[in-house]
């Protein structure tokens, strides 16, 4: 095998995963002691799991974590048909030559960065289990098809994201993963502090976030009565933005929360009710 | 059956299986559009007579699940008779006088401007129950009905509304009573014993009227700050207070008013004379003997209900100093410190589901859980002792008691456990009447 020509290397960078270090701080409001233990964590190698509902804020944790530690962070969002060549690497037929190619899970271990595994359950457990020696003592990643092992270094952490509420039994996580991690719960805000959010985010005065979480709060309730979960602060921001850019309320939370939250009629009347009467 | 509403795309298969549309190069996209507003039950009606009209004709069928969307959103519409109108016309004179008789039905059916407008309860019955859901308190159920009031529990509302100028303005109007009636329950209007006012007026539906009046006056004002959108809504139902009614409005509309200021506003009404009162067009009327009828016997079964789980939370804890009891549910603690911290301070989230919502509904019911449910009095009665500072100045009972009763606090609308405390004394020769009423007078 010979080193690939400068077009296959154009090709290679193309679709080799970068290693990005965030610049700017991303907006997090701490609720809890979540900045405490993530860096204690960080600081013992030990891998976490961030356990919450939908659009509660996760995702923004893991990168404001990784801005505050100055390290890159690498996000996979998992899904039903992420193979365990899709993590770690795979050999690609680059112009007439094979190259290996590192996958993102492989990136962030050689860079030592943070790489976070979003909604893990929604891997294939075959999948799951290629992290294992990187959440003990070993903290390596064994790399069968080129027959590496690959000592992850201090700056390596791993951190898996996983909704409890609407995963199916069968997308349980199996004890024997998620015993090796330290565990966060997230949940949504305090109202006050969910309305600093979506105005801080949304670009809104304070009593149209106000109105946004009270929305926000009534639509969680339908959890279990039509609703598999409530609208999330991500979505009150998304709502928060068009209102923002000069969108009526009404319209802008219909299209932002009700319409993506329901397909069901009874439930998006509702819903269309509940705008109505906030706003 | 499930209840959900079939989607139109599921309509157009059900409709295209019926009709062999699809081999017809016909599409039942638009009929489909319309009967997915229709309630599931309507549906199902609908694609009943299709299928029978289809055994004989499939035009038949066809014409009756053109129109039949259409048709059977008005308000009162017999679908059934109309349905079968239709076939018996088919029989007779084959299908224009089938077409014929199903439109003539519809064209004939009493007042079709209002049917048009008018909207059923069956309609909004999905959407308001999960409007209702999605609102803070005790569950609600829904039913329609002759009246509409509430009981505390469930909400009765017309069969059908055509008041407003247009469909969607009836769907409002529905959201609106609905919400009223919830706020109603929610916001304390059965709290206080609205007898003693109403026996003093000389006709009882004058009066409840005016209760009804001003607690929606209150009601808008609360509403308005969590659901402004909805208080828009009412206000503009309803246009400006008349100039006299105007300042009890406002009065009403404080936010730390409660249902005793409405019966205040009663009294006063009632001293200077009392007309007919305004009518909203979201008029509810009141029951209150029979919402605190059901109110009374529900803070007992939740008061239970949150007693036997507090105990059985302590019995299973392994720090707390009764431990595990011979009996079923072991006495709560004559002190509170084997009380969850987090109930004492009035957070419920510890309890298990039932005695949640129990808690919740007792602190609906009597605007906050009473200490004595979460910290009883001494091992599982009432003690003299432990009288509430509202018990007015009575004498120190001495001795112990000769019995113990269950007895009915009024003030809190609930049983105590052992609160009446009977005591047995001798009468002695010579004891006159005026020593038994000091004998009672200390004791009480």
């Amino acid at each position: 095998m010979t080193a690939p020509n400068s077009s296959a290397r154009n090709d290679l960078r193309a679709v080799a995963t970068p290693l990005v270090q965030i610049a700017k701080e991303p907006y997090y409001h701490a609720t809890g002691d979540e900045l405490e233990v993530f860096a204690a964590a960080a600081a013992s190698g030990l891998p976490v799991m961030l356990k919450g509902p939908t659009g509660c804020g996760k995702t923004r944790f893991v990168e404001h974590m990784a801005w505050r530690l100055k390290r890159p962070l690498v996000t996979v969002a998992c899904h039903d048909d992420l193979t365990t060549s899709d993590l770690v690497g795979r050999y690609l037929i680059v112009g007439d030559e094979t190259v290996w190619m590192d996958g993102p899970l492989t990136a962030a271990v050689r860079g030592g960065a943070i790489c976070y595994l979003d909604e893990i359950v929604e891997a294939r457990k075959d999948t799951t289990v290629v992290i294992h020696p990187l959440t003990d003592s070993r903290r390596a990643l064994p790399v069968e098809k080129r027959g590496e092992y690959i000592e992850a270094p201090p700056d390596f952490m791993l951190v898996i994201s996983y909704n409890p509420g609407y995963q199916s039994v069968l997308k349980e996580m199996k004890p024997s993963t998620r015993q090796r991690f330290v565990a966060l719960d997230f949940d949504y805000p305090q109202a006050e502090v969910e309305a600093g959010i979506v105005a801080h985010e949304g670009g809104v005065d304070a009593d149209t976030a106000t109105k946004l979480v009270r929305l926000g709060t009534l639509t969680r309730k339908l959890k279990g009565a039509g609703l598999d979960e409530g609208a999330g602060t991500r979505l009150l921001v998304h709502a928060a933005q068009l209102i923002a850019k000069g969108m009526a309320p009404v319209t802008a939370c219909t299209a932002a929360i009700a319409r993506p939250l329901a397909d069901e009629p009874d439930t998006r009347h509702a819903l269309d009710d509940l705008i109505a009467a906030v706003f | 059956m499930s209840e959900r509403k079939l989607f139109a795309h599921e309509l157009e298969a059900r409709l295209d299986e019926l009709l062999l549309l699809t081999l017809r190069q016909r599409s039942a996209a638009l009929p489909a559009a319309q009967l997915e507003a229709l309630p599931r039950q309507q549906q199902e009606r609908v694609l009943h007579w299709v299928g029978i009209a289809a055994q004989t004709s499939t035009e038949l069928g066809w014409a009756i699940a053109q129109r039949a969307g259409t048709r059977a959103a008005q308000p009162g519409f017999a679908l059934d008779d109309w349905a079968r109108a239709g076939l018996e016309a088919h029989d007779a004179g084959g299908l224009a006088a089938a077409q014929a008789r199903l439109d003539e039905y519809a064209a004939a059916a009493p007042d079709s401007a209002s049917a048009a407008r008018g909207v059923t309860f069956a309609a909004v019955e999905g959407r308001l129950a999960g409007f209702l859901h999605a609102l803070d308190g005790r569950p609600m159920q829904l039913r329609c009905g002759p009246r509409t009031w509430t009981d505390g529990e469930t909400l009765w509302l017309p069969e059908s509304l055509d008041l407003a100028a247009d469909a969607a303005g009836n769907r409002r109007l529905y959201t609106v009573i609905a919400a009223l009636l919830w706020a109603q329950a929610r916001f304390g209007t059965f709290n206080v014993d609205p007898e003693p006012e109403l026996v003093q007026w000389a006709d009882r539906d004058t009066a409840l009227d005016w209760f009804s009046l001003f607690e929606g006056m209150r009601l808008e004002a609360r509403l308005a700050l969590d659901l402004p959108g909805l208080a828009r809504d009412m206000a503009a139902l309803r246009g400006p207070w008349p100039a006299e009614l105007a300042p009890v409005a406002a009065r009403l509309a404080r936010p730390e008013a409660s249902a005793a200021d409405s019966l205040a506003c009663m009294a006063e009404l009632r001293r200077v004379g009392a007309g007919d009162t305004a009518h909203p067009p979201y008029r509810t009327t009141l029951d209150p003997l029979a919402a605190r009828r059901l109110r009374a016997a529900r803070i007992a079964r939740d008061a239970g209900t949150l007693r036997r789980a507090l105990n059985i939370m302590r019995a299973i804890d392994p720090h707390s100093r009764g431990g595990a009891s011979d009996s079923e549910y072991p006495p709560l603690a004559a002190d509170g410190d084997s009380v969850p911290a987090e109930l004492q301070s009035g957070d419920l989230q510890g309890l298990p589901p039932d005695a949640r919502a129990a808690a919740q509904s007792l602190a609906q019911d009597l605007d906050g859980i009473p200490p004595e449910l979460l910290r009883p009095a001494g091992p599982g009665a009432w003690r003299p002792e432990d009288r509430d500072e509202g018990d007015g100045a009575v004498a120190a009972a001495s001795g112990e008691p000769d019995a113990l009763y269950d007895e009915w606090d009024y003030r809190r609308g609930a049983w105590r456990r052992d609160w009446c405390h009977l005591y047995e004394s001798e009468d002695r020769p010579g004891n006159t009447p005026g020593s038994m009423r000091c004998a009672f007078a200390t004791r009480t």
